[in-house]
């Protein structure tokens, strides 16, 4: 009788080795790109494993010689506390023919008698580029080489250093040529291959897409800077040495476009091209419009112009706005105004465009619409009297030339400083009223000395004279009362002066006016 | 007496003797700085090489004058010259320059429109006459009166509203014109000195920008090496800021 504990327990365990065996992960690492006749180097690993390797079947590939390596390699890694391992063991194989291969499961051995296999893969294999060597190559193409004006090219930039050690650029010295219209964003990508000697390089390539205006040859040269660098301890780069890489030319011809069965329209469009119209009512009132647009749809549609159009006798038609509303497809809009009640037919129109894949002229055309047009509710305008202008109408006015002016060679008047109007404006207001505030400082009415302390001053010297003339300065401002005590005052003061007397106690008598001012 | 006073005389013409030597040597030294500065003048006169049928050879130091001295009328010459050595984009860019810098002034928007080419209306092309006022020197002269005007017919012992009526008058007549200029001259104009593209903010072309196209930018903001712009035809995006700015 097995217990229920003992059971619980070999199902956790076996749930456990279960998920130990799914760990076991073998993979097969191949060098990309699989290049003929050069020694490369893969490794087959297994991640997890319980048990060491200790074999590999390597199956029998027709076109592939492989072997194992010497030695492998065991790692113990530890993260957020989990643990991982992985062995690798490493393959030496070489590739015979470019072909694209199909690589069975390999089958891993362990020491434990246990195995694991890896997936099945196909790969591409390709030759080595002889043409890398040294230790930087950089070369120019442009994608077609031959076009015609306004017809798109790609200049493709291709620059590879060998990774032996850190070599690195600052940025690509080509450019396209000049007379070349750039017509989009330079792309960039990074890819790596390997050369005759099994080297491995790193490549990167710029496209610009670009395209010309006029025939004639456009070369694209020059010189690309690189540097030979080293890693610093913070692990930034490290320039050692630089060097220059010479750029294999390329040149684009534009040719001029082919004139054996060019129509006499044909406006310079280059295809593919496709043509559409449409028209936003197909019923209208008399002396209403319907917008009517053509919309041309190819990569080069910018190239086109708007076509004229060919309306009945009463149909006006009144051009809108041409605009690329996205790249690729360009719309030409027209209001038009039929005139007359009926069935209005608006002819199909045709834009012969080149096309440079078959190097002929080739025509897209719209279909002709029907607008139908109903009576109105529009009235003649009426003129009663003399219709006839009474004076002679104003000529058209003659449109005015402009020449380039003469050099000024340093004539012209010097414009005033770039200074605020407001902060000017502010200093003179404070200026004005600062000289106003000056103005009323300056004829503000002067006081006159104190009379009160004139006339103790005048009693402590005791100068009769200098007290009768205080006294007669204070009288103006004087209160009944002060009058009274000027009067005693001065009583005192004349008795002393022409009776004789004893003034007596003049500081006494006249103390309520000292403080007059 | 007499004898004494002869001697003197005598001693008086020796001195002048001995001097004439060093008055002679000043006045060539003094010929020679001068014919030293005329030549140099000569040397440096920017307009010398184009003179001379060499209008490429003078752009360099007529860059270097505009840059130095930030008058119009130097931006104008070198636009000038530009175009004179058939570099039409940069020409553009610099007569652009001019335009914006006294904007008042019709000669650079004559040498624009002679390459038909039409700067957008500012605020001094709607006024028109009104504006004529508040512009240069005269200008600023009557604002800075009108403001005395004023600051001091308020401040008064006693007010004096004549003075502030004449204060506010010429200010009204003046500040339209003043500040009409004052924002063309804010403007953000610029000129493409090369064929390029208009580009949405994703990258993508809008629009082809020929050589010489005038557009007006939106903000004076750069993003990933270009300019908010629009040109005459209302298409809006983003420029590239090397294809606007010309290089002698």
């Amino acid at each position: 009788m097995v217990s229920r504990g003992s059971c619980v327990t070999a199902l956790i365990l076996s749930v456990l080795a279960l998920s130990q065996l799914a760990a076991v992960e073998a993979k097969l690492q191949l060098p990309d790109p699989l290049v003929t006749g050069v020694v490369l180097r893969g490794s087959i690993s297994v991640e997890n494993s319980a048990a060491r390797i200790e074999r590999i079947d390597l199956p029998a590939v027709a076109g592939l010689e492989w072997n194992t390596g010497r030695g492998s390699n065991y790692e113990v890694r530890l993260a957020n506390g989990v643990r991982t391992t992985r062995e690798s063991m490493p393959l030496v194989l070489r590739v015979q023919q470019v072909a694209e291969l199909t690589i069975p499961a390999v089958t891993v051995v362990f020491d434990d008698g246990s195995t694991a296999t890896t997936n099945a893969v196909t790969v591409k294999t390709q030759v080595a580029d002889t043409s890398l060597s040294g230790e930087a190559n950089a070369s120019a193409s442009f994608e077609p080489a031959t076009i015609v004006p306004g017809e798109p090219a790609m200049l493709i930039y291709r620059l590879a250093l060998r990774q032996d050690r850190v070599r690195a650029i600052k940025q690509p010295s080509l450019t396209p040529p000049a007379g070349l219209l750039v017509t989009g964003e330079r792309s960039e990508a990074k890819t790596e291959t390997v050369d005759a000697e099994g080297r491995e390089w790193s490549v990167q390539t710029w496209s610009w897409p670009v395209t010309a205006a006029a025939p004639g040859t456009y070369d694209a040269r020059g010189q690309q800077e690189w540097y030979r660098c080293r890693n610093d301890f913070f692990n930034q780069l490290v320039i050692e040495s630089t060097h220059q890489a010479p750029i294999r030319p390329a040149t684009l011809t534009v040719t001029p476009l082919p004139d054996a069965g060019r129509p006499n329209d044909f406006d310079g469009l280059i295809g593919p091209l496709a043509a559409s119209a449409s028209i936003d009512r197909s019923r209208i009132s008399t002396g209403e419009g319907a917008v009517f647009t053509v919309t041309l749809t190819g990569p080069q549609v910018g190239l086109g112009h708007r076509p004229t159009l060919m309306l009945p006798a009463g149909v006006q038609a009144y051009p809108k706005d041409d605009a690329e509303d996205k790249s690729g497809e360009r719309h030409f809009r027209w209001d038009v105004v039929p005139g007359n009640t009926g069935e209005l037919t608006l002819p199909a129109l045709t834009f012969p465009y080149f096309d440079p894949a078959t190097r002929t002229y080739h025509r897209a055309s719209t279909a002709p619409l029907t607008i139908t047009v109903v009576a109105g509710r529009s009235r003649d305008l009426v003129v009663s009297g003399d219709t006839r202008p009474t004076r002679p109408l104003t000529p058209p006015p003659v449109e005015e030339k402009f020449v380039l002016p003469p050099p000024m060679r340093g004539a012209a008047v010097s414009a005033p400083p770039l200074v605020g109007t407001w902060i000017v404006l502010s200093a003179a207001l404070i200026g004005g009223g600062l000289f106003a505030l000056v103005q009323r400082l300056a004829t503000r009415p002067r006081r006159g000395p104190h009379r009160g302390k004139a006339l103790a001053a005048a009693i402590n010297a005791k100068d009769l004279d200098a007290m009768a003339r205080a006294l007669f300065a204070l009288r103006p401002d004087l209160d009944a009362a002060g009058r009274q005590t000027a009067d005693a005052l001065e009583h005192a003061i004349d008795q002393a002066r022409f009776g004789a007397r004893d003034a007596g106690d003049l500081a006494a008598l006249a103390a309520p006016l000292v403080g007059i001012a | 007496m007499n004898g004494i006073a002869t001697v003197r005389r005598s001693a008086d013409s020796r001195a002048a003797g001995a001097a004439k030597p060093e008055v002679q040597k000043s006045l060539i030294t003094l010929l020679m700085f001068a014919g030293l500065l005329t030549s140099l003048r000569g040397a440096d006169d920017p307009y010398a090489a184009w003179g001379h049928g060499r209008p490429q050879d003078a752009i360099a130091s007529l860059h270097h004058q505009a840059l130095a001295s930030d008058r119009w009328d130097a931006w104008l010459d070198l636009g000038l010259a530009a175009l004179a050595a058939g570099r039409e984009g940069d020409g553009i860019a610099w007569i652009l320059a001019a335009h914006q810098r006294a904007p008042e002034r019709p000669e650079p928007r004559q040498a624009l429109r002679a390459l038909n080419l039409t700067p957008p209306s500012g605020w001094l092309d709607h006024l028109g006459p009104l504006a004529v006022p508040g512009l240069g020197w005269g200008g600023l002269l009557l604002i800075t009166l009108a403001g005395l005007l004023l600051g001091y017919g308020v401040c008064a012992p006693r007010r004096r509203p004549g003075m502030v009526l004449i204060g506010a008058g010429l200010l009204l007549v003046t500040l339209p014109g003043r500040i009409a200029w004052e924002h063309d001259q804010g403007r953000l104009l610029v000129a493409a000195v090369r064929d390029s593209q208009l580009y949405d903010s994703a990258g993508r072309p809008i629009a082809a920008i020929t050589v010489g196209t005038l557009l007006e930018q939106e903000s004076a903001a750069v993003w990933a090496e270009r300019i908010l712009v629009h040109d005459a035809q209302g298409h809006r995006g983003h420029l590239p800021l090397a294809d606007t700015v010309a290089k002698p």
